[in-house]
């Protein structure tokens, strides 16, 4: 399992980063996040507090430990622990996520597919436009588009909030055109370049039909690539997730993250970068898995 | 040979490319008939338009390319007339094809055993049992052992030879009438061959299937073949019963061939056919072969008709019928 090792030192790279994200920034930790007018005491107390009069190995030593305890440490703003915090933002960004996921694969990939097989038709033309005009709206501007559209003006949604299975359309809507852009134009390419391969022909040869030569054998092999850019995605969305969610106060990881920012919660901020870089780790091996699961060329070490 | 009609009629079959550089035409003039049971040899350098011709019978040829004239009678049926569901029908239940390179032609991702049932599930109302069965019987039948084993391992598990008899259970599985092999054995072992070889034509025999056998090997054509047709530039430069052609070939293309062949005995340098074949667009006219010919004439700025010079031996060449200017030219090629 060298993948598995490799992840493991990805993982430990990033928690190195993120610790010393906070001493990298010029000037003292804790007179940053109290602020200029904070009084000296004040300052001790919290640089105590975090730890930040220790050695910086032993703080390292810590930190780690208490990660390994599931302790990310305390919010400086909301004076509970990380842990809890960020328990609440997951499953709301998670849902997010998915669902622009569901929408770029659902919409993206059979359309990718159409254009793929029918290359240089207007079938073709119209899918590039789509996956062109998609990598290029910027989630944030389309987002308070969709609320000036379908919340002010027609009253159909609601503007931002959660709560309803309706709350979540304009966020999703307006996060998923970058990863439904992404995943039609692969999708396009790698059914394209099947559609040439030896074996569709033989497939063709055996008297099956357009169906089964494309959703069989065509696609098979091309979603190795498309589970890979799927996978990417997420990633990415993350990303986009950050600015979706303060357009729409949904109450995810990306708010938190922004809050904490700029109220300069490091313990969160730290957590958040830590969590993510987790989430892209575990979703590149679950791609590596699936490959296997696919292609059984494919094999582990 | 028989009173049968022929199993596959192709005639004048003209298929083309639009590309941008203009049309090229890489079969233009295409003529044979196949019989029940018969093995017919389609023999000509790369490019020379024999595996167009071959796509085209099956109507598989790709967009740019379009089949644009002639007829493909196979069994009475209008080839060229039936709708695509109906061609669908044809294809891997009555006309089936194996190819050049056992490596590329399978599905890498999908289990041999599924590749193998699909013409059955395409073109049969078996249930799962009898398909299952079926399969198993066909690799036992093409030599794999522990076939039931198998079913599920994935094409990369077997080896080039291996591949290509799960290629002919595959092709064979619904004792087509006529298989269509695309250079069957050019990408295997020298040792492999001929059992590949043998295999085919074993089989095709016991289903008294037509082997329109596509290669560029004039040993396997005289050793196996009942009938041969020699392909230049998209035409049919001669054709005939193999042992009448390859012994008396009578025009000089074929000359070339025969002469350019290593041969065991001998200390002569090969005498090889020097230039390339042509690209053969719209405007080519005369023969096509004239530019590389040793023999070449004023006449031959015109485009040759075929000569029927013996029963069922025909010549793309407008010297074949005078016998005395043959005589003359073969004795000058160093053929007896």
């Amino acid at each position: 399992m060298r993948r598995g090792f490799h992840a493991l030192i990805i993982l430990w790279l990033v928690t190195v980063f993120v610790f010393l994200m906070i001493h990298i920034i010029p000037g003292d930790p804790a007179r940053l996040m109290l602020g200029d007018r904070a009084r000296e005491q004040d300052v001790e107390d919290l640089r105590a507090e975090l730890g930040l009069d220790r050695p910086l190995p032993e703080q390292y030593g810590n930190f780690v430990a208490g990660l390994f305890q599931g302790d990310l440490g305390e919010s400086i703003r909301a004076r509970r622990p990380v842990v809890e915090l960020v328990g609440q933002a997951l499953p709301p960004t998670l849902l997010l996520i998915g669902a622009s996921l569901s929408i770029a694969f659902l919409v993206g990939v059979p359309l990718g597919v159409w254009a793929g097989v029918n290359r240089g038709g207007w079938a073709d033309r119209v899918a590039l436009g789509i996956s062109l005009a998609g990598q290029s709206i910027a989630p944030f501007w389309l987002g308070l588009i969709l609320i000036a559209v379908f919340a002010a003006r027609l009253g159909w949604l609601p503007t931002s909030g959660t709560g309803t299975p309706r709350h979540i359309v304009l966020p999703a809507l307006a996060l998923a055109p970058t990863a439904l852009g992404m995943v039609l134009r692969v999708s396009r390419v790698s059914v394209m370049e099947v559609m040439t391969e030896d074996y569709i022909r033989t497939a063709e040869a055996k008297g099956l039909g357009r169906m089964t030569v494309v959703g069989k054998h065509a696609f098979k092999n091309a979603s190795i690539a498309i589970i890979t850019v799927m996978g990417l995605q997420i990633g990415a969305l993350l990303g986009g997730a950050i600015v979706t969610e303060t357009v729409f106060a949904w109450p995810g990881i990306g708010r938190l993250a922004v809050d904490s920012l700029i109220s300069r919660d490091w313990p969160v901020v730290r957590s958040v970068v830590l969590l993510s870089a987790i989430a892209l780790v575990v979703m590149n091996l679950v791609i590596d898995v699936a490959y296997a699961a696919i292609d059984k060329r494919v094999q582990f070490e | 040979m028989s009173a049968e009609h022929p199993v596959l009629s192709v005639r004048n079959l003209r298929t083309e490319f639009a590309t941008r550089e203009g049309t090229v035409v890489p079969v233009s003039d295409v003529s044979f008939d196949i019989d029940r049971g018969q093995i017919f040899s389609l023999v000509g350098e790369s490019g020379s338009g024999k595996s167009v011709t071959a796509m085209s019978v099956m109507r598989l040829v790709r967009p740019p390319g379009r089949i644009t004239g002639g007829s493909v009678t196979f069994d009475d049926t209008d080839l060229l007339a039936l709708n695509q569901r109906e061609m669908k029908r044809v294809r891997g239940s009555q006309i089936s094809m194996i190819f050049q390179d056992p490596m590329t032609s399978l599905n890498p991702v999908l289990s041999v055993g599924d590749q193998i049932a699909e013409p059955l599930r395409a073109h049969t109302s078996m249930n799962k049992k009898q398909v299952s069965d079926a399969v198993v019987e066909a690799l036992k039948d093409v030599g794999i052992p522990r076939a039931r084993r198998r079913l599920e391992d994935r094409p990369h598990q077997f080896s080039g030879g291996m591949r290509q008899r799960v290629m002919i259970a595959m092709a064979m599985i619904n004792r087509p009438k006529l298989l269509i092999a695309d250079e069957p054995t050019t990408a295997l072992d020298v040792t492999i061959q001929a059992q590949i070889l043998d295999l085919l034509l074993e089989i095709c025999q016991q289903s008294r299937t037509s082997i329109l056998l596509i290669t560029h090997d004039l040993g396997v054509v005289a050793n196996i073949s009942d009938k041969v047709a020699v392909m230049y530039a998209g035409q049919i430069h001669e054709t005939g019963p193999t042992q009448e052609v390859m012994t008396q070939p009578r025009g000089p293309y074929l000359w070339g061939l025969l002469r350019s062949m290593p041969r065991l005995q001998g200390t002569d340098a090969l005498d090889p056919i020097r230039g390339q074949p042509p690209l053969v667009t719209e405007a080519l006219t005369g023969c096509r072969f004239a530019p590389r010919c040793a023999f070449r004439a004023e006449a031959c700025n015109t485009d040759p008709p075929s000569h029927i010079v013996a029963t069922g031996h025909e010549v793309r060449c407008h010297f074949a019928p005078d016998s005395e200017w043959v005589r003359q030219a073969r004795a000058q090629a160093g053929l007896p």
